[in-house]
């Protein structure tokens, strides 16, 4: 499928995402997801079912608050908002009906980063390009010093 | 040669399947091929972005595929080689086999060889 196919399939499946805050920046692949791609690991899918890695430091359940220790255990506290900070890194947590939905990174220049499922890796405008849909809301935003 | 082909052949009968019903390169009904290449497209397109395995499972294609049964474990595999979906539960619940080693859970490569690797082994592939 080429790239024009899934920003035809994210818009139908996202209303806020605009095909002009779409850019590509990772190959569709089912080796990891998005919870791992936030916390920096393109070696495995995280995901709390069955036989697939979830951080051992974390439980293992769809609530939203089993997302939280996710991150929490890799050093994030929560935080207010999406907003840039100096010397801060930022992942926004989405939940529908307080089950953990999606993750997305805050890049340097402020803009976000999403591995979409078993698609690919777009980088959006803010977390609220990806509400509305299948993720829900983003409702929980953690922080963590760059080091 | 001849004792892998009879383990083969021991695998198949513990099966309960008789020669021929899968052949090395198994037959595989094409009305069945159909169903589930329909049921698979469908499956994929409407749970590609999601994040948990979890929620795809339940889907209702992908439910249907699963009550097919053994016939579409050839299929399964041959999809896995191809697709991104992650074929894990259908072929847990279909089969009642887990040939994933307990190092590998998580390592989705791994998991994928193991299972094509059962699929080679029990006359699937």
């Amino acid at each position: 499928m080429d790239m024009s196919s899934w920003a035809e399939l994210l818009g139908k499946a996202f209303p806020k995402l605009s095909s002009e805050d779409i850019e590509f920046v990772g190959e569709p692949t089912n080796r990891y997801n998005c919870i791992a791609y936030a916390a920096g690991d393109t070696t495995k899918p995280w995901i709390h079912y069955e036989e697939h890695y979830w951080p051992p430091h974390a439980t293992r359940s769809d609530n939203i608050q089993s997302l939280v220790e996710v991150f929490a255990g890799l050093g994030f506290e929560q935080c207010q908002d999406s907003s840039v900070e100096d010397n801060y890194e930022k992942v926004a947590l989405y939940e529908q009906q307080g089950e953990w939905q999606h993750a997305a990174i805050q890049t340097p220049n402020g803009r976000w980063r999403s591995k979409m499922g078993i698609g690919p890796v777009i980088e959006h405008r803010s977390p609220e390009s990806l509400s509305g849909g299948m993720y829900g809301d983003a409702t929980v935003y953690m922080r963590r010093a760059l080091v | 040669m001849e004792k892998v082909q009879q383990l083969h052949d021991d695998n198949r009968e513990a099966r309960g399947l008789g020669y021929g019903q899968y052949a090395d390169a198994p037959d595989i009904d094409p009305a069945i091929r159909q169903r589930f290449t329909e049921l698979a497209d469908l499956w994929e397109t409407e749970t590609v972005f999601m994040s948990r395995t979890d929620l795809a499972v339940k889907h209702p294609a992908h439910q249907e595929i699963i009550s097919m049964g053994e016939p579409v474990v050839p299929l399964i595999l041959e999809r896995m080689q191809s697709h991104l979906g992650y074929w894990f539960t259908a072929l847990r619940e279909i089969t009642g086999a887990n040939p994933v080693r307990p190092e590998d859970r998580g390592n989705v490569a791994a998991m994928e060889a193991s299972w094509y690797e059962w699929g080679e082994a029990n006359g699937y592939v």
